[in-house]
Parts: structure tokens; sequence; C-alpha cells
């Protein structure tokens, strides 16, 4: 009988979701938790939804419906993709052939979403601040 | 284990429904349906069938929106799959391109011929892979036999 011991070191900072013909896609790790992977288990209809978005954003680098999922606009926001589920909303980021999702929350008017904007950004700037750190 | 209908075939509505090492199955947890999943690539799919028709026709929106008595807005609200649109509006649209509706092909749910190729290649390993978090963070695996 065979056995395997796994040498493992923590290089990343990403867990692998799904490999599309054009982007990988991948959850952020973020404070020992994913916390979006992590949301959306609350959820799994949406999650189900969700997966569907990936999908399609690992194949062919966009969404195609706005309905469904589009770039967010505005300077503070840019760079950040959001996916849209019946009752949740996802948000993520492209950066050298991967689809990074950062966070996750509930569906919200515009006002209100403007925190899960922000929160959705901050990630972004820490994990790509992270990467130059590495690169330094 | 995916369930089998009255005629012998399988179906796949839940996430236990998926073949072992999907990509899907991975990730939904225990007990999901999928149905969420078909629903809104239907909307995805037969939206952008529409979408492709009126491009290729040379059509505008405004255009569409005259030809069909209806407002610009409705026809943006349709084609950006935020309207629930019937299959009637379906029709409709592809008639503005001057196309009819040929022939609507399925498969099952979230099983591509691509996925097929990739839970086939999962399944011929011989061992269980690390836990999917760490999978490209292992730099080294060692064999040994064991006792």
């Amino acid at each position: 009988m065979l056995s395997y011991n796994y040498t493992v070191l923590i290089l990343g900072t990403t867990s692998f979701i799904y490999a599309g013909t054009k982007l990988q896609v991948r959850w952020m790790r973020y404070d020992h938790d994913f916390p979006a992977r992590s949301f959306l288990q609350n959820y799994p209809d949406d999650f189900a939804r969700f997966l569907l978005r990936v999908e399609e954003m690992g194949n062919t680098g966009r969404i195609s419906l706005p309905s469904q999922g589009h770039a967010l606009s505005g300077k503070a926001h840019r760079g950040l993709y959001e996916f849209k589920m019946n009752k949740t909303r996802a948000y993520g980021f492209e950066h050298s052939g991967r689809f990074i999702v950062v966070s996750a929350a509930t569906k919200k008017k515009k006002k209100s979403q403007i925190m899960d904007h922000d929160f959705a950004a901050k990630l972004r700037r820490n994990y790509l601040d992270h990467i130059d750190d590495q690169n330094d | 284990m995916t369930k089998m209908t009255k005629s012998g075939s399988s179906v796949v509505r839940t996430r236990e429904d998926l073949p072992v090492g999907h990509w899907m199955a991975r990730q939904l947890p225990e007990g999901a349906s999928l149905r969420g999943y078909a629903e809104d690539r239907a909307i995805s799919v037969l939206t952008q069938v529409a979408q492709e028709a009126i491009d290729g026709a040379g059509i505008s929106r405004a255009e569409v929106a005259e030809l069909l008595g209806t407002s610009r807005s409705y026809v943006s609200q349709v084609l950006n799959g935020s309207t629930n649109m019937t299959l009637k509006t379906l029709g409709a649209l592809l008639w503005v391109a001057g196309q009819q509706v040929a022939r609507l092909e399925t498969e099952p749910v979230a099983i591509g011929q691509q996925d097929k190729h990739r839970c086939a290649r999962v399944l011929r390993l011989p061992f269980t892979s690390p836990p999917d978090e760490y999978q490209d963070l292992v730099i080294s695996s060692n064999v040994r036999k064991a006792g």
C-alpha cells in the first residue's frame, strides 16, 4: 500500500476555485479566512449562481449580462468587479491572469452598498501591496 | 450519488449529484441546489442569443423598441437580463432580427464537455489530493512504500 507525505508551504494568499480558459479564479485569504466563501456558504442558492459567474469570468474574462455582474465605476472602486446574485453581491478583481474574489455581502440599496465597495477596494489594495512587497 | 429517473437516466440537481472531483462540488455547501445556476444560465444564454441576432442584423435598441411598440428602456432591461423576459418576447426580439428559434439544446446541469474531461482526469488519480487551498502550495510530494 502506498502512502504519501506532502510538504506544504504557504506561499500565497489565495485558494483555487476554477481554472477557466482565460483566467484562473481564486478566493482571497484574509485574516485566516476566505471571507467571500464563508459568507456565500450561508446562501447556498446564491452560491450556485455565483459559480455560474465564476465560470463565465474564467472562460471569457467578463460577465456578458450587466444584470449578473459588471465592473464598478468611480475612481475609488476602479478595477473592482461586482457579481450580482439574487440576495447577495460578491466582489473581485483581475490581476496577472487571475481573478481574485475578495468579499461578499447582502444586496443593499445604492447608498448602503458603498461601504461594501470600499471594503472590497481595501482588500484589493492590501493584496496588491502584499504582492508588490514580495516583488521588491 | 447521482439520482436516476424511472427511465434509468441520471439527473443532476444538487451538489451531491455532481461527479466526484467536479470543481463546483468542491465549492458548494452540502445539499446545495443547482437550480439557481440553471435558471441564471438560461437567462444568460437566451438573452445572448437575442442580443447576437439583433447585433447581427445591425439594428439599434431604439429601432427594436419602435418595431415592438415598446420603450427603449424596456428593451435595454430585457437585453441586460434585468427583466425576466417571456418566451413571447424572445420570439419577438428574434423576429425583429428576422430570425426564429431553430432548436434549443440541453446538457446535464454544470457538466459541459470540458468538465466531463476534468472530472474523468480527477477520478483517475490513485490518491487523495491535498485540500483545495493547498493545491498550488505543494512544493514536493514524497512517495514511499508503507510498512
